[in-house]
């Protein structure tokens, strides 16, 4: 009888709208949490964990803004309060070499960076003991970026390699020394071998990035930051190279990196920071989706309200008739209660095949060019989890208020 | 009239909904201002970039992303722009040159139009851009051209949300495309609920053409009190931000149109049941 009651009504117009509102609602919740969480995620996750965001290049003095010359402008550096490391300037830039070892139809290329700091959490193999070593990324892409007509970068997704497959490869690194030097000298190669994979997801470097010894990057490393080319009357180009003459500092969180930047201020040093933490921003991406859901959620709960309590009315004869078979105020509650259960699981469920093929879609069909770059949107559990905890709370909560306070009343005036 | 709007708004049912719908048009306008702020962020990152065009005629420049173009002289390390709402003789100092690495960077200053006829002016033009992540295609299409140009693009910093802004925008259209379709089915329920009180007007004696204007006013009437709050809340929110402050047109004509479409298809149903 029970069952019966509850499928017949299951399947009226003003459920098939109640289900659509459930379906809407917790959809927009899931993709407002979403975004709380992928801001988060990167604020509190990439940005911490990835070296690059708390480096900072020191240039130089600032020509107009020096007062003494003599002095050295890079003295105490490490004193500064929150800085971790003092490096020069060189290690600052990625070596990025073609290797031919990984060439296919798509042409082998890596980045090649110094291991400055050990925080490289490894997944597979294990991190580096000596020189001629290296350890990359548990993505493996080691390919050229392919461009298109547009511009936009194209990434084979298909094409990441398999990690047990490439551990203890060797490949080799021509070294860049003389690449603007006019020299007979035979450039030196060093043949690397791969010991182990650092876990991507915590340190969102490119997916064709390995880390290698300090030793071995200085010794490959062009030792000059640019050069200024002009071409000669016989057509051939004259190139000035420019030496590297500053500094890199690494901050110890991310969050302090505006502290140090303040302090070269005073310095009068000028810089290059990769990340500059806007707590402003960090606030509005978190506080914002929240509010968004809160709001949702209320505009879900007032719906909700005047939902119910028309279905009330609608079926209070046959409230009335369950009770004058027998039927306790407790057993009709949870009746109408199982009712809309069933009809907000069915909106969950299709919100579950929905929500991740709209996640999948912009995270590798949209933004499928951001991959390559380790920006990657990270797929979280927890924004599922909430909501569906929310909904199904909001629901039984509710439906439970309604039905203790108007339920008595429909069905003795019925009875009556 | 006043009785038909009294009794409107003290109907429990349509204040409920004026919470709906106030919340929904709340969550699409405060998308589209967080959408706006994180624009401005991204665009002020490249703050001391620019492009100069150097041709004698200007006329044919054609570029969605190109916002204005101004008359400009190079100096040895400073571009100094012809700027039309300064009145005074002041120099404007927009940016500051802050390293001496890159060649290309200069200082930026603005001038009036009567102290740049002091300046010696040639064929060289300054072009402010809408959007500096598309600055690309706006090269392309000068050098595809001919145009010869000269320009810096530089970032202050590195910013990793550049890349989050497109998967931040089609986040935030999905909302709004959801909040329009709950607003949809509380604009039905509204007018559904309404229903009621039309068939007594029709009793009283009230044409349809006058229950419809009834209607369409008591409808409108409910959606300009929330859009007006609303708009009071964004103006707001966007002065909090430091963001431009600008009424959405656009999303208040949709809403108009999906409104009487909604009280329109309805009226001619019943007409049809009838």
């Amino acid at each position: 009888m029970k069952r019966f009651f509850v499928y017949k009504h299951i399947k009226n117009t003003r459920n098939f709208i109640l289900i659509l509102i459930f379906f809407f609602i917790s959809l927009a919740v899931l993709l407002s949490l979403t975004i709380a969480v992928t801001f988060t995620i990167m604020a509190n996750d990439t940005l911490k964990n990835n070296l690059s965001y708390r480096t900072i290049k020191v240039n130089k003095i600032a020509e107009s803004l020096s007062n003494d010359k003599s002095e050295d402008p890079f003295v105490d550096l490490s004193k500064i309060k929150h800085v971790e490391l003092v490096e020069e300037a060189i290690y600052g830039d990625p070596i990025i070499s073609e290797v031919k070892e990984f060439d296919t139809d798509l042409k082998g290329e890596l980045k090649l960076y110094p291991i400055l700091i050990d925080n490289l959490d490894v997944v597979s193999g294990r991190k580096i003991k000596n020189n001629d070593e290296a350890i990359c990324s548990s993505l493996f892409y080691p390919y050229e970026i392919v461009l298109d007509d547009n511009g936009k970068i194209i990434f084979y997704k298909d094409r990441i390699l398999n990690t047990n497959n490439i551990l203890n490869k060797n490949f080799n690194i021509v070294s860049q020394k003389n690449v603007w030097k006019d020299t007979d000298e035979v450039d030196k190669v060093i043949n690397f071998k791969i010991v182990g994979f650092y876990d991507f997801n915590t340190n969102n470097t490119e997916l064709n990035a390995c880390y290698i010894s300090k030793e071995d990057f200085y010794e490959l490393h062009n030792p000059y930051r640019s050069a200024t080319s002009t071409l000669q009357e016989d057509g051939t180009w004259n190139f000035v190279p420019e030496e590297y003459d500053g500094k890199i500092l690494i901050v110890d969180n991310v969050k302090n990196v505006k502290y140090v930047l303040e302090e070269l201020n005073k310095r009068n040093l000028t810089y290059l920071a990769n990340y500059e933490v806007s707590m402003e921003f960090t606030l509005i991406t978190l506080i914002g989706p929240i509010i968004i859901s809160i709001l949702l959620i209320i505009s879900f709960i007032v719906i909700l309200h005047s939902f119910l309590s028309k279905k009330i009315k609608d079926n209070c004869k046959n409230y009335a008739i369950l009770k004058s078979l027998g039927y306790s105020k407790k057993e009709i509650i949870n009746t109408s209660i199982i009712e809309n259960i069933i009809l907000l699981t069915i909106a969950i469920v299709l919100n579950l095949i929905i929500y991740p093929f709209i996640f999948y879609y912009i995270k590798y069909v949209t933004l499928q060019e951001y991959i390559y770059d380790g920006s990657i949107i990270k797929f979280s559990i927890w924004p599922t989890v909430l909501t569906i905890l929310i909904i199904y709370f909001i629901t039984i909560y509710t439906n439970k208020r309604i039905l203790n306070k108007k339920l008595e009343n429909s069905i003795s005036e019925i009875l009556k | 009239m006043t009785l038909f709007f009294k009794e409107f708004f003290q109907n429990k049912v349509v204040r409920n909904y004026i919470i709906i719908i106030f919340f929904i048009i709340f969550i699409v306008l405060s998308s589209l201002t967080a959408k706006n702020y994180f624009f401005k962020i991204i665009n002020d990152n490249y703050q001391g970039s620019y492009i100069i065009v150097i041709a004698d005629d200007i006329t044919k420049i054609n570029d969605n992303n190109i916002a204005e173009i101004s008359r400009c002289v190079i100096e040895e390390d400073t571009i100094i722009i012809e700027e039309k709402n300064i009145q005074n003789n002041d120099t404007y100092q927009e940016y500051k040159k802050k390293s001496d690495y890159n060649s290309m960077e200069k200082n930026i200053s603005k001038v009036s139009q009567n102290k740049f006829k002091e300046y010696k002016h040639e064929n060289s033009y300054y072009i402010k851009i809408y959007d500096w992540m598309k600055i690309d295609n706006t090269i392309g299409y000068l050098t595809d051209n001919n145009y010869e140009i000269e320009f810096n693009v530089g970032k202050k910093v590195d910013l990793t949300i550049e890349n989050y802004y497109q998967y931040f925008d089609i986040v935030i259209i999905l909302i709004i495309i959801i909040c329009f379709i709950v607003y949809v089915i509380s604009i039905v329920n509204i007018i559904i609920d309404d229903k009621t009180r039309h068939y007594l007007y029709s009793c009283l004696g009230y044409t349809n053409k006058e229950i419809l204007f009834i209607q369409y006013s008591k409808i409108f009437s409910l959606l300009a009190i929330i859009v007006t709050v609303n708009e009071i809340l964004q103006i707001i929110i966007r002065w909090l931000l430091n963001i431009s402050i600008s009424i959405n047109y656009n999303i208040y004509f949709i809403l108009i149109v999906i409104t009487a479409i909604l009280i329109f298809i309805n009226n001619e149903f019943d007409k049809l049941k009838k």
